[in-house]
């Protein structure tokens, strides 16, 4: 049995070098006092709500930008504080120019996977299965020049995947991803921690973070203010906790803030959100049931599946951003 | 011809039936169905394995001659690999024959009391130096033993004063490696 380090990164109390500088305020480290552990084969989504903190954050986490102060390790080995240096057992895509203009996507990956002595028609053949598996058919014999950005960088995620390292750092939280890759991306993640490998993406898309991590790390004014499980953040900041939704909504609302004193109800367009806002146990069957028994029968009542966005925006309303 | 940004279904499918054909000709020389190329992978087999062991040997004799060379010093003799020496010359007694820096090869001589006029040879002198001169003339002694007047190449150089015998010679001069 093979036992590789455990620990990919380690950050204790780290402080960025960077200041922000705002007229007439004291600056401000972008970063400060950030201790975060991230261990093998998991997937982290770093958001928050500066792009350049989510961005910084992850530079020093690849060891291409120096820190200030703390503690930091890569895949239990130390690095140096002032060395920017992308180590072998780091991917870092950074930017989405990696690909060759004149190749196609299956020519790219078998070039990026040309030194691994396995067959090479099985292995073209396993990596051209997985383009189409992750739902990337399309784009699979595609020049690599005709794609945006945003498709270059998975296919270089995809080379990531089969890379040797152990870390891959996903460094582009400004890209706007749309569901199919997003829907690719999580595949890849599954087939990167099955691996034994770990990925960190940068993004502020809330949906990539459900659905392709494990954990994520929110960021704000240069701190943590959360760090955990996915499942965790979804069920403790999704406080919405049944949703009605019918046209007439608005005209019992009343009458159901009455009869559940103990939630918050808000109503969004011909929707209504009932809310806890303790953190006892809910009981779905009992509100359902109160709703009947008021003789109001809305078009549809659902239990809110809990989202990383609902999640984030209550983080942040907590934070009064 | 303009380009299509997006892969059709019938590409990938093209893609598809080569890489399947492409697999279908790699099992078929494995498993030798070829008739040409049935052999190939038994002679890439033996291949590897005669180079494996011409291989091995040659390590086998860097070590065995490091650890030769090593002993042979510590007994304070002069180191030879299967009879071969090599000596460096560091004087220009015999040039233009040998220039300072050469590198010979000497090898040990089967029978020192038969050499002839024009051997080139290394000895060691009475001093216990050890030299590279031609022979230049086959001296008979009283009691019948032969002994050598040497002299280097150097136009310059007179004869050896001391007569050279046989149970001085350490070698005869076989090449001279030209790195100089």
């Amino acid at each position: 049995m093979k036992h590789g380090p455990q620990r990919i990164v380690m950050m204790e109390g780290i402080s960025s070098g960077e200041h922000f500088l705002v007229g007439g305020e004291i600056p401000r480290r972008v970063l400060d006092d950030i201790t975060l552990s991230i261990r093998k084969a998991e997937a982290w989504g770093i958001n928050g709500t500066s792009l350049f903190e989510i961005r910084l954050l992850l530079e020093i986490m690849a060891n291409i930008r120096p820190y200030d102060r703390g503690k930091c390790a890569l895949i239990e080995r130390g690095m140096m504080r002032r060395k920017r240096v992308i180590l072998r057992h780091v991917f870092y895509i950074g930017s989405s120019e990696m690909l060759y203009n004149n190749m196609n996507v299956l020519e790219f990956l078998m070039f990026a996977t040309a030194k691994f002595k396995i067959d090479k028609v099985v292995l073209q053949e396993q990596i051209f299965e997985l383009i189409i598996t992750i739902g990337l058919g399309h784009l699979s014999l595609t020049p690599n020049h005709m794609l945006t950005r945003e498709e270059k960088a998975v296919i270089t995620l995809i080379a990531a995947a089969y890379s040797d390292s152990l870390m891959i750092v996903f460094n582009l939280p400004e890209y706007v991803w749309d569901e199919v890759l997003i829907d690719a991306i999580a595949q890849i993640t599954s087939f990167i921690r099955e691996r034994g490998k770990t990925l960190i993406i940068a993004t502020q898309n809330c949906l990539l973070i459900e659905k392709a991590c494990s954990h994520t790390a929110i960021l704000q004014d240069g701190q943590l203010i959360f760090n955990g499980t996915v499942e965790d953040f979804r069920l403790n900041f999704d406080k919405v906790e049944v949703i009605i939704r019918d046209k007439a909504v608005h005209a019992v609302r009343e009458k159901l803030a009455l009869l559940f004193p103990a939630y918050k109800l808000v109503s969004k367009d011909d929707s209504l959100m009932i809310s806890s806002i303790g953190s006892e146990t809910i009981d779905h069957g009992a509100i359902y049931k109160k709703i009947l028994e008021s003789g109001f029968t809305p078009d549809s009542i659902e239990i809110n599946p809990k989202t990383v966005e609902n999640a984030y925006k209550e983080l942040m309303r907590q934070h009064d951003l | 011809m303009t380009e299509t940004k997006y892969t059709t279904q019938e590409q990938i499918e093209a893609m598809r039936q080569e890489i399947q054909r492409e697999k279908e000709k790699m099992a078929g020389i494995s498993s030798g169905k070829e008739p040409s190329g049935g052999l190939l992978p038994q002679r890439r087999q033996a291949m590897k394995t005669v180079g494996g062991a011409i291989f091995l040997a040659l390590c086998l004799l860097i070590v065995w001659s490091i650890i030769s060379i090593q002993m042979t010093k510590s007994r304070g003799e002069i180191p030879n690999i299967l009879g071969f020496q090599l000596f460096a010359i560091e004087s220009g007694s015999m040039e233009p024959t040998l220039k300072i820096g050469a590198v010979i090869v000497s090898r040990k001589p089967k029978n020192p009391e038969n050499l002839k006029i024009n051997d080139i040879v290394t000895f060691k002198t009475l001093s216990n130096a050890i030299v590279t001169h031609r022979i230049i003339e086959v001296v008979v002694n009283d009691d019948g033993s032969e002994s050598y007047r040497t002299k280097g190449d150097n136009p310059g150089n007179s004869a050896d004063q001391e007569l050279l015998t046989s149970n001085r010679v350490i070698g005869v001069f076989v090449a001279k490696i030209p790195l100089t």
